[in-house]
């Protein structure tokens, strides 16, 4: 009974996956056939299918299914490759820069006829969750063509609605149906010129919907519906939990200095900045723009270990119920042309210590940054294979 | 670049230490001086400066779509055969003056070393207008090649533009760049940029290996040496094409017949696996199958027994002569391998280097893909070969196959093989990369610190 009812789960997991795939493939094969019938006319002809591309071959087994079934609607009958018949049909599933592209050769005498089809790339999978020890858990939130720089969610008249930070506009979003559909595009405008390797961050206001601070540049929306926002040249620090941070305008980096302060005035430029809470005092974290990572706990500052040399420059805090209740999400070591990962820390004492497995991403982990509540944080992914930008929410769920 | 094994050998066993090393990841970080060497010599006006100092008017995305870069937006008129496009209001000069649509038209105006496809261009308002008598579907794409940069040139002849780098300094044998600060799209993450020319690839190769330069140059044919000798390369998807142009104005070539036993008679995969160490792709088309996807349409093997049966039919044949480019070591030998094969067709054949007063019947050619659209590149192929491209009856790859499936089959041109780019870089340059197009990301390289 227990095995029906585990095949019974597998089938469920396995069925809807396969009829995806192959309701992806119906449409492009319906029509691939329909051109090659074209050629052929009908009646019996030759079929061989190989593949040049990055298809698997169940994709492939279902694309020729699914051609064969149309031509044989269109009257083409396939027959055995030793018949003698007058047309044989090679199809060639390849790919190039702008996606897939299926070929079919026409033999007839010996005249050969050409039809091409191109299909765009499907998007890439979602990133793969490692073994937890605490889970983190990643949820696809959109992706843009232009780099995001961070997400926020805020209500607006009572609907949920995403906000979503570019270089060149603040973009809202709202559920529909399964989707996030845009609503309003509001042009981020500026005078001084961003610099390479760009940042930016929303913090929810209290008065009005939100701020958003980009290099040089602050943007405050307003407190009503429509939305919109004034853009000023500022360097007014950016918010960062209990502090505010300078940043320097024309570099990826805030300078160093915070407001209203820690007990040591200034530290070196950084370029991320998170505090844990600890019983009696705020442990304080900084990736320097050496690459090294620093502590603060209001007294004493001290260089972390060796388990930080693996560390991308950007970290968040996150509360959750698990563990010591607050983990630091840490991006891994690379740079913008590899894969990334996200792992979460806890400090119980002087070094950090690994508390869940790595969770991949197929390209650099461009921005991290702890959400409002400090429930989750936002991470940007920057697709490689796709070339656009990913936003994800990332929480700690308990294992 | 003329190199033998042992040399080869050398260098590789002095550049054992350049091994890539294992960086922690780091935001980029700004500052420091690129030092490059190039075998090639450079001058304040040569045509790598271009994407450096200047900026083209359109980009493309991984897919192959023209994106707004000097130009925000643009529109077609008259079926395609006017284009206007409108130009960012921010990019800055050297001087601190904006640029203008009238600067823009000066600048592609003096495009008139390579073919184009606008026959005028000129200025109004803040945009520009590009007038041909033919549609131009592709104009937006052929604006993003880095040989349309806007740049033009300052009193002393220098070039200059709004782009991520400006000329600081220039010798006879170097130039330096330094970083544009204002520059509108993120000024670059190093400072500044030596470039030294007229360096041999031994030359960088040990320069390299003492970490004197950042940057040094790796042919085709030595890629697999520098790979295993633990070199730091970035290589690129192929983009070199390396073909054997036959000429038809010598009589007896003008039979179609002829040039086909030429053309089935050579053994591409020798060449790449001996000369290259298959580092390449033989092929039978003119674009790569990465651009198109339809290569293997196009046959490249042997059909020598083919070339016998169709030389058997025609009538005597005088010898020819295939000429390769004079100096270049590689090139002769890969002459001298058609020129066996084709011998091996039943035809006589000898090699010469090349020059101004050499009646030669085919040459061995290397072109540089000149876009990553495969429209625009076909076009730029052809032109550079002095042929003509057919009319395209759709922007779709089946089209441009057709194009090309009908330029080879006069057989007065035989890919031969494509060829990657590749460079070697020190292990203080980070997010190390060539594009697809074998150019180096200039403004998107940092350096590590290592003090």
């Amino acid at each position: 009974m227990t095995r029906l009812i585990r095949l019974l789960l597998i089938v469920s997991l396995l069925v809807p996956a396969a009829m995806a795939a192959t309701s992806s493939w119906t449409a492009p094969a319906a029509a691939f056939a329909h051109r090659i019938a074209n050629v052929t006319g009908p009646g019996p002809a030759t079929l061989t299918v190989e593949n040049a591309s990055a298809l698997s071959s169940g994709d492939v087994t279902t694309i020729r299914d699914l051609v064969v079934q149309n031509l044989s609607a269109a009257g083409v009958t396939i027959r055995d490759s030793s018949t003698t018949v007058p047309n044989a049909i090679r199809i060639i599933l390849s790919q190039n820069s702008a996606g897939f592209l299926w070929i079919a050769q026409v033999a007839q005498g010996p005249e050969t006829l050409v039809v091409m089809q191109s299909l765009p790339l499907p998007q890439s999978a979602q990133p793969a969750h490692a073994e937890p020890l605490l889970t983190l858990r990643t949820t696809r939130l959109l992706a843009l063509s232009s780099p995001i720089l961070d997400v926020a969610t805020i209500d607006l008249a009572g609907v949920h609605t995403l906000v979503v930070l570019t270089p060149s506009a603040i973009i809202l979003f709202q559920h529909s149906g399964d989707a996030w559909q845009q609503i309003q595009s509001l042009p981020v405008t500026h005078n001084n010129v961003f610099p390479r390797d760009i940042r930016g961050r929303i913090a929810i206001a209290s008065d009005h919907f939100f701020d958003a601070y980009l290099p040089g540049v602050v943007c405050a929306s307003n407190a009503a519906t429509p939305v919109s926002v004034t853009c000023r040249d500022s360097d007014d620090p950016w918010p960062l939990g209990s502090q505010s941070a300078f940043f320097n305008s024309a570099r990826n980096y805030f300078t160093g200095i915070l407001v209203p302060g820690l007990e040591k005035k200034q530290f070196p430029p950084f370029y991320t900045a998170a505090a844990l809470q600890r019983s009696n005092y705020m442990l304080w974290l900084f990736t320097g723009i050496d690459g090294k990572v620093v502590s603060f706990d209001g007294v004493n500052q001290r260089t972390l270990g060796a388990v930080t040399v693996d560390w991308g420059s950007d970290f968040a805090a996150v509360r959750s119920t698990c563990g010591s209740g607050e983990q630091l999400l840490v991006t891994a070591s690379g740079d913008d042309l590899s894969t990334d990962s996200l792992r979460a820390y806890e400090i119980p004492d002087r070094e950090p210590i690994a508390v869940s497995s790595a969770v991949s991403f197929g390209g650099p982990i461009t921005a991290l940054w702890t959400s409002a509540d400090a429930s989750s944080a936002i991470a940007v992914l920057h697709n490689l294979q796709t070339d656009t930008y990913e936003a994800y929410s990332i929480a700690v769920a308990c294992n | 670049m003329k190199r033998t094994a042992s040399q080869w050998l050398v260098i590789s066993s002095i550049s054992v230490l350049l091994v890539v090393s294992a960086l922690a990841r780091s935001r980029p970080r700004y500052g420091g001086n690129l030092r490059v060497e190039t075998v090639d010599a450079v001058t304040n006006t040569a045509d790598f400066l271009r994407p450096l100092v200047g900026d083209t008017l359109t980009s493309l995305d991984s897919q192959g779509n023209p994106q707004p870069r000097l130009a925000l937006r643009w529109e077609s008129q008259n079926g395609g055969k006017r284009w206007q496009f409108w130009i960012r209001p921010e990019a800055k000069l050297p001087d601190g003056s904006l640029l203008t649509a009238t600067l823009v038209a000066q600048s592609l105006t003096a495009l008139t070393a390579q073919s184009h496809r606008w026959q005028s261009v000129r200025a109004s308002n803040n945009s520009v207008i590009f007038d041909s008598d033919a549609p131009m579907p592709d104009l937006p794409a052929e604006l993003a090649s880095p040989l349309n940069a806007i740049v033009y040139a300052d009193a002393s002849g220098a070039a200059i533009g709004t782009g991520p780098f400006r000329i600081a300094g220039s010798s006879p044998t170097s130039i330096v760049l330094k970083a544009n600060s204002d520059y509108w799209h993120g000024r670059p993450f190093v400072d500044s940029i030596d470039i030294t020319g007229q360096r041999s690839v031994r030359s960088q190769w040990l320069d390299l290996n003492v970490m004197r330069t950042d940057v040094a140059e790796v042919p085709p044919e030595a890629i697999r040496l520098a790979e295993q000798s633990r070199i730091r390369t970035a290589i690129s998807p192929v983009n070199e094409l390396l073909v054997l142009k036959i000429s038809d104005v010598t009589p007896q070539l003008q039979d179609v017949h002829l040039r086909q036993v030429i053309a089935d008679s050579i053994d591409r995969n020798s060449i790449l696996n001996f000369i290259y160490q298959k580092q390449g792709e033989a092929t039978g088309s003119l674009l790569p199958n990465w651009m198109t996807g339809y290569g293997m349409l196009f046959d490249s093997s042997q059909e020598l027994a083919t070339a016998r049966d169709l030389r058997a039919g025609l009538p005597y044949v005088p010898a020819l002569t295939i000429a390769y480019p004079s100096g270049d070591s590689t090139l002769q030998l890969i002459a001298e391998r058609i020129a066996l094969n084709i011998r091996d067709a039943g035809l006589n054949v000898q090699t010469a280097p090349d020059s101004a007063t050499l009646k030669a019947d085919m040459r061995l050619v290397r072109l540089r893909l000149p876009s990553e659209t495969p429209a625009v590149a076909l076009a730029g192929i052809a032109d550079q070969l002095g042929m003509t491209m057919p009319p395209l009856t759709s922007n779709g790859i089946e089209s441009i196959y057709r194009a090309e499936q009908a330029m080879l089959s006069t057989y007065k041109v035989v890919p031969l093989l494509y060829l990657p780019t590749a460079y070697a870089a020190s292990s203080r340059v980070r997010d190390w990369h060539v594009d697809k197009m074998g150019t180096l990301s200039w403004q998107e390289y940092w350096l590590e610190d290592r003090k």
